[in-house]
């Protein structure tokens, strides 16, 4: 093996007519546990878990099969990272059995069961934390704690087991009572409950989808120290999705990286002996062939790595054109989007924007346009954010990858709405200014957000004293 | 209030000891998930509960008519008992349009921005520019 290993540029491995592993680089292939197992003899790790083609389809629409093979070993922490629309969530509701393949159900093969009923999961000991920070909001932390372990082939009272000891994964400041109301920090205590009732429970599988979403950058690293924490000392097989490529592949054993529904790549990180690439004898590494090439292209929102390096590269050079460019005349036209509410209970105030900015670039247009950029004219591009914060954030991710020539934009109007496009613009390094309240938006230490109006915090503070005195001054005419 | 980020932004300083600062106690503090379907239960609490003051702190167009509609059917709109918003929604022309001047008279607002030179000239501008599709 060492001999064709310096020999051959690609090497493929047969077991009983059927090919071991799917890598071809010689590297790869000797640190393929298939390839240990059937070469060597050596009895791999059982999988907990093994994936190895699924199609889901969503009504009509079918998405993509997924042709990488990834096993769970007992204990094994294997990331999973790509671009929003890969398939990523959609792997994981297929494996928990929220959505039903159409191909490939029988790929899903289980530990105990060895069968391919997706329906008995809940019983295997998945315990599947969703993408989002949805929690009961009229039950107490206890009490979401206790919905959070409850099976219904589990004991009565699941969450009889939960402590006070169960640790957090965000900061004391972060965690809240445990008889109090959620509020304080819904994102991150959400995310601290959840994985509080899984480290309980002693699930034997956990899937972790994207569990930064929405957080600031120290909480979601408070998160990522949590997680390797569960899983270091339960030795909890973890399925983790994200878009924080870096930090996704650093804690991993294995990684893998999806893209529109297909593996693209991927390989250990960390060895069985925990030693990591660089070190001897362990020379094939995930993050040296994914993280730093294509790491920062992935964490985009875009289905497709290739792109999202050409639409920030188009960024950047349409940013970049005050420089020689305009100087030289060449800029035509520069292109700012309005991403508002034109459609449900807030299509007024979308009107009213899409009003004020019209009005502002007839102006300037009017006027000769931008004299720096040698009179470009600026042309206002239209988005719709919806009426709820999914599809204002899935409007903001079709505004990056659709608009590759936008160089700002501003919205979204509703606070809430302006939280969820900042999260998408904030990867494009598309500079966002915004009218919206919310402290919030500022508070999360992004640096391509600009908020024009007092936090709303500060509104309340400096307006109180006024209002209670206007409050005080009855209207003519009443009482 | 409604759930969204603008509203809890606007209302935690003064959950958090603002309103106890200045001497004031919180009767009703009610929460809803916009849009509104109907205000009665919402506008029922606050009658019950005979505040001096309501902070009111919608964010949909639909959701300050039905609230202020409700609020003067229940007696309490007209300055009788003096509301306060958070954002200009409240005070867009099409509440007067729909409700007519004696609903809406006495809702006062506050509105976060900063004077900018030739701010006069650009809301004539704006007020008579002609009105987006939609």
């Amino acid at each position: 093996m060492h001999a064709m290993v310096r020999l051959a540029d690609q090497l493929l491995v047969l077991d009983h007519g059927q090919r071991a592993g799917c890598e071809v680089r010689p590297a790869e292939v000797t640190r393929n546990p298939s390839v240990i197992e059937a070469y060597l003899g050596k009895k791999w790790v059982k999988p907990v878990l093994q994936v190895e083609s699924l199609s889901v389809a969503y009504g009509g629409l079918r998405a993509p099969e997924r042709r990488l093979a990834r096993a769970s070993g007992r204990g094994q922490f294997v990331a999973i990272v790509g671009p929003n629309g890969a398939g990523k969530t959609t792997l994981f509701k297929a494996i928990s059995g929220i959505v039903a393949a159409v191909v490939g159900a029988n790929s899903l093969r289980w530990a105990r069961s060895g069968d391919g009923a997706s329906g008995a999961a809940r019983t295997l000991g998945i315990a599947h934390v969703p993408e989002g920070r949805q929690v009961f909001k009229s039950m107490t932390v206890l009490e979401n704690l206790e919905m959070g372990a409850y099976l219904p082939a589990g004991p009565r009272r699941p969450g009889s087991g939960i402590s006070s000891a169960d640790p957090a994964p965000c900061s004391r400041a972060c965690r809240p009572p445990r008889r109090s109301w959620p509020g304080p920090c819904p994102a991150a205590s959400s995310r601290w409950w959840r994985s509080a009732v899984v480290s309980r429970h002693r699930r034997k599988l956990l899937l972790l989808d994207e569990p930064s979403m929405g957080l600031a950058p120290t909480v979601a690293d408070q998160i990522f120290e949590r997680i390797e924490e569960i899983h270091r000392q339960d030795k909890l097989a973890t399925l983790l999705v994200e878009q924080r490529v870096v930090e996704a592949l650093h804690s991993c054993d294995v990684g893998y990286v999806l893209e529109t529904g297909r593996g693209r790549a991927g390989g250990i990180q960390r060895d069985a002996a925990g030693r990591r690439p660089g070190q001897e004898g362990v020379s094939w590494d995930v993050s040296n062939g994914v993280e730093k090439s294509q790491a920062r292209k992935l964490e985009g929102g875009q289905g497709d790595a290739k792109n999202r390096e050409k639409i920030l590269h188009s960024r950047r050079r349409a940013r970049n054109r005050g420089g020689a460019g305009a100087r030289s005349g060449q800029v035509k036209e520069v292109k700012v989007a309005l991403i508002a509410p034109f459609s449900g209970p807030w299509a007024r105030q979308g009107d009213l924007m899409l009003k004020g900015a019209q009005m502002a670039i007839d102006d300037i247009n009017a006027q000769g346009g931008i004299k720096a950029l040698g009179g470009a004219k600026m042309k206002l591009v239209v988005i719709d954010a919806g009426d709820s914060i999914e599809k204002a954030k899935n409007a903001a991710q079709r505004m990056v990858a659709q608009e590759t020539d936008v160089i700002g934009c501003t919205g979204a109007w509703l606070s809430s709405f302006t939280l969820a496009v900042t999260e998408v613009t904030e990867r494009a390094e598309l500079p966002c200014l915004t009218l919206s309240y919310s402290d919030q938006i500022t508070a999360r230490g992004f640096r391509y957000i600009f908020q024009t109006s007092p936090t709303g915090n500060e509104q309340a503070i400096q307006a109180l004293p006024t209002i209670i005195e206007a409050a005080r001054s009855p209207l003519p005419g009443t009482h | 209030m409604d759930n969204t980020a603008a509203s809890v932004s606007f209302a935690k300083p003064m959950r958090e000891g603002g309103l106890a600062k200045a001497g004031l106690n919180i009767l009703v503090d009610e929460t809803f998930t916009p849009p509104l379907s109907d205000a009665t239960s919402l506008v029922q609490k606050v009658r019950s509960a005979r505040p001096d003051l309501l902070f009111l702190l919608p964010t949909a167009l639909p959701d300050d008519k039905l609230l202020v509609e409700k609020l003067n059917e229940f007696g309490l709109g007209r300055g009788r008992l003096p509301v306060v918003s958070n954002g200009a929604h409240i005070a867009a022309p099409e509440m007067l349009t729909a409700l007519g001047k004696e609903q809406v008279e006495g809702i006062m607002t506050v509105v976060g921005n900063w004077r900018i030179n030739g701010e006069d000239a650009l809301l004539a501008e704006y007020k008579s520019a002609p009105a987006s599709p939609g």
